[in-house]
């Protein structure tokens, strides 16, 4: 794989005016939240932890990140560039995993712009430091949880050429996984060992640990086995796709 | 290799990997003081449970934002336990869902155990409603349910932000000490002697919780010698001043034979009502009989009355409005409200109510003895030394705040170590009588006896209503209001006494919780919304602008 087909995707996610909308979006609607309107801020909480911003976050990627990611593939159906790339001198597969990586790098600059609240939550609370090793645990456990979204977004740009459709394909994937699982075993009033293996499967849970800078190695292999199978699906999908045009 | 049998292999790989991990239950805590692992203790006691322990999660549902870390942390820890055990099983209720009479009958279930709702005002746009909130966790094995109270540490004065923080701090070390307490499966019965032992008895029988690992029994004391092998703890209990020697011998022997005691004393005999009926009421204190015997042990109860700030309140009628008498309540220093120790045992901070209290302190000059408080006033406490005649004068005025000067006065002490009979060198021919008729040697000295000396018999005294019933023990019927910390700190008292060493002393070094100082905000309020709102996304425009201008600049 090479480092230029990297570059190449993230030069296009980084120009693109959709990802500054969707960035825009996202810490417009975080920063409401989580700040001015009632019920549901800082203020309210009355603690200056991060961990408020991180659970917010991690149901907000869901949307935000494939309105980012659906056209990575999906664009290239919809120009026909998918030939072009066809004829590049590398595999599909590594031109997948390039679209992903580019993905991935884009997501964790959209995190480092959320540096400056950090500050401020110094700031409100200058008694009691901030505990920096749990930031960045939850710094991790964000990326990873947005990871698996980007992957579900790359699966869905395969699915259809039609951007709207991708999204919305991408975000009842991540919404099955966020609160799918959990809702299933409610459904299904499943006791409580099934309950608990079932709802185990749902991030919603997970990513309760993960907003407090918790990362139980059950998790971090989950989320990077759920990455993993919707790449190779991406793959599969995208090689059965280009084989009948 | 097909390409189906791959994926179906890679597939079957990764759900054993995910398999091995999850069974292998590594966790990466990052939080500075692993606020979020659980204590080697824990561990160690929750590895070795063989009965399931169901943890039921009351609070639930809609609740306020202010409780949402709460709640989060106690997910947290219950996930950690019910990982270390599949013994444990998780319920969450929410108390608010069901037809009206499934929530009434979980009201009504609730309250036989002394639970309460705590109210909240919510305000909406348009109206002010009241919602209400269980603070509470049950954990129950097969015979009995244990109720904690989430919130029951909250001190007078302490915002509730401070109090849930501070429970957060100690949920771990409760939910120990009561799985533990279901462990021990004690059924203990417990003997009460002297003055209102019915009553005493009845009250305490009445509770559930942690009390019910226990039976209590008025005994008269010659059955309490002839069963004193079957019994696990006597209670004493006694404001008149006279009390039957057989009474004292009993208690003296139980001590001997290493039977933990608690005294309950009163040395004043006072009541609101009879203030109230004669206008005046005089106030002398009673050198009790008992005082000489619990000198011998090594305490002595103070002559004085204890007046304290941090009080209940009582209610006054101050006028007559619209043709009906305004009352309004005012503090009253006699009723104070006192808190378990936490300085050497780790006891739950529950409001404890007391009624015309004295304190209670060790004898430093006793060899190889050991005192630990157990219940205290606040600093703003006094003794009122010069008092005779008790009115409701001193409700006319502001109280003199400075003369309340401290320090923390002791209501409840512990004593343990080694003893010599009180009836040493002094056992009459009628005791050694009676001793006879009830088949038990006189043991003259013990190498480690346990008590615990309480200077105020209404802590654990129930009020009788008018129809003749029970209000619960630490209710007070001036301000119509339980005072949950009575039953919790007997119940922890009779723990301390007969499982004091297997107490657990794992309370967690936490970091101060991060309370948003509101003024530090609204100083620059603006300012923070341009930072966290403003800044990102004019960062990410302003990148993006200039990605495209160097790109437009570099392709054209």
């Amino acid at each position: 794989m090479r480092i230029a087909l990297i570059y190449k995707e993230l030069n296009t996610l980084l120009s693109s005016w959709v990802g500054v909308i969707a960035i825009s979006a996202f810490f417009l609607i975080s920063g409401l939240f989580l700040w001015v309107l009632p019920g549901s801020n800082f203020w309210d909480y009355g603690y200056a932890d991060p961990d408020l911003f991180f659970e917010m976050a991690s149901f907000l990627l869901l949307f935000i990140l494939p309105l980012l990611s659906v056209g990575l593939f999906s664009q290239e159906f919809k120009h026909d560039t998918i030939e072009t790339l066809q004829s590049l001198p590398t595999s599909m597969f590594h031109i997948t995993l390039a679209k992903f990586l580019a993905a991935v790098i884009f997501c964790m600059v959209l995190l480092v712009l959320a540096i400056p609240m950090i500050t401020v939550l110094n700031d409100v609370s200058p008694n009691v430091p901030l505990d920096y090793q749990a930031l960045l645990g939850s710094f991790i456990g964000l990326f990873l949880l947005g990871a698996c979204y980007i992957s579900f977004s790359l699966f869905a740009s395969v699915v259809s050429e039609e951007l709207a459709t991708s999204v919305i394909v991408a975000i009842v994937i991540g919404f099955l996984f966020y609160y799918g699982f959990e809702y299933a075993a409610e459904l299904f009033s499943l006791d409580d060992s099934t309950g608990y293996l079932i709802r185990s499967l749902g991030f919603a849970g997970r990513s309760d640990d993960l907003s407090k800078g918790v990362l139980p190695l059950s998790t971090i292999v989950y989320l990077g086995s759920i990455c993993l199978l919707f790449i190779l699906g991406t793959y599969a999908l995208l090689t059965h796709k280009l084989k009948s045009i | 290799m097909s390409r189906v049998l791959k994926i179906g292999v890679l597939i079957i790989g990764l759900l054993i990997l995910n398999l091995i991990i999850h069974r292998l239950d590594i966790r990466f805590d990052l939080t500075s003081d692993k606020k979020y692992s659980l204590s080697e203790q824990s561990k160690e006691l929750i590895s070795d449970l063989k009965d399931p322990i169901e943890i039921t999660v009351f609070l639930d549902g809609d609740i306020p934002i202010q409780f949402k870390k709460y709640r989060s942390f106690i997910d947290q820890l219950l996930r950690n336990l019910r990982s270390q055990s599949s013994s444990i099983r998780l319920t969450y209720i929410d108390p608010s869902e069901g037809s009206a009479q499934e929530r009434q009958d979980l009201q009504r279930y609730l309250r036989s155990y002394g639970v309460y709702p705590i109210s909240r005002k919510v305000s909406t746009k348009d109206e002010l409603n009241q919602s209400f909130l269980y603070p509470y966790l049950s954990v129950s094995d097969r015979q009995r349910t244990i109720f904690i109270d989430l919130l029951g540490d909250k001190k007078p004065g302490q915002s509730e932000q401070d109090a849930i923080s501070q429970s957060e701090i100690g949920l771990e070390q409760k939910l120990n000490k009561t799985i533990r307490d279901l462990k021990i499966n004690s059924n203990g019965l417990v003997g009460v002697m002297g003055d209102s032992k019915k009553l005493i008895a009845a009250g305490l029988n009445n509770a559930n919780g942690k009390l019910g690992n226990y039976f209590f029994i008025p005994m008269d004391p010659n059955v309490v010698m002839i069963n004193i092998d079957t019994l696990q703890g006597l209670m004493v209990s006694n404001h008149k001043f006279e009390i039957d020697r057989t009474i004292q011998l009993v208690a003296d022997q139980a001590l001997m034979r290493s039977i933990p005691v608690i005294w309950f004393i009163d040395k004043y005999d006072i009541s609101i009502d009879s203030i109230g009926e004669y206008g005046q009421y005089p106030a002398s204190p009673r050198q009790l009989v008992i005082e000489d015997q619990l000198f011998k042990y090594g305490s002595k109860t103070e002559p004085y009355l204890l007046q304290d700030l941090r009080c209940s309140q009582i209610p006054q009628v101050v006028g007559i409005e619209g043709g009906q008498s305004k009352t309004i309540f005012i503090d009253y220093p006699h009723h104070p409200v006192l808190f378990p120790n936490n300085s050497v045992h780790p006891m739950s901070q529950a409001e404890v109510i007391s009624f015309f209290a004295t304190s209670v302190s060790p004898l430093e000059a006793k060899p190889g003895l050991r005192s630990v408080p157990l219940l205290t006033s606040s600093v703003r406490s006094k003794y009122t030394q010069d008092l005779r005649i008790l009115t409701f004068d001193m409700l006319r005025i502001e109280p003199d705040v400075a003369s309340f000067s401290g320090p923390e006065r002791d209501i409840a002490i512990m004593v343990e170590g080694p003893q010599e009979s009180y009836f040493n060198n002094r056992l009459s021919t009628s005791d050694a009588e009676f001793l006879s008729s009830t088949n038990a040697e006189f043991i003259d000295g013990v190498d480690r006896a346990k008590q615990i000396v309480v200077g105020d018999l209404q802590i654990v005294l129930p009020k009788l209503s008018t129809d003749g019933s029970l209000f619960p023990v630490g209710y007070n019927s001036w301000e119509r209001k339980l005072y949950r910390g009575n039953l919790l700190w007997i119940a922890e008292s009779l723990e301390l006494l007969l499982h004091g060493d297997q107490y657990l002393g794992n309370t967690k070094s936490l970091n101060s919780a991060r309370i948003i100082d509101r003024k530090a905000f609204d100083d620059r309020k603006y300012y923070y919304y341009f930072f966290m709102i403003g800044l990102p996304i004019l960062l990410s425009w302003l990148s993006t602008i200039l990605w495209n201008w160097y790109r437009k600049k570099k392709y054209a």
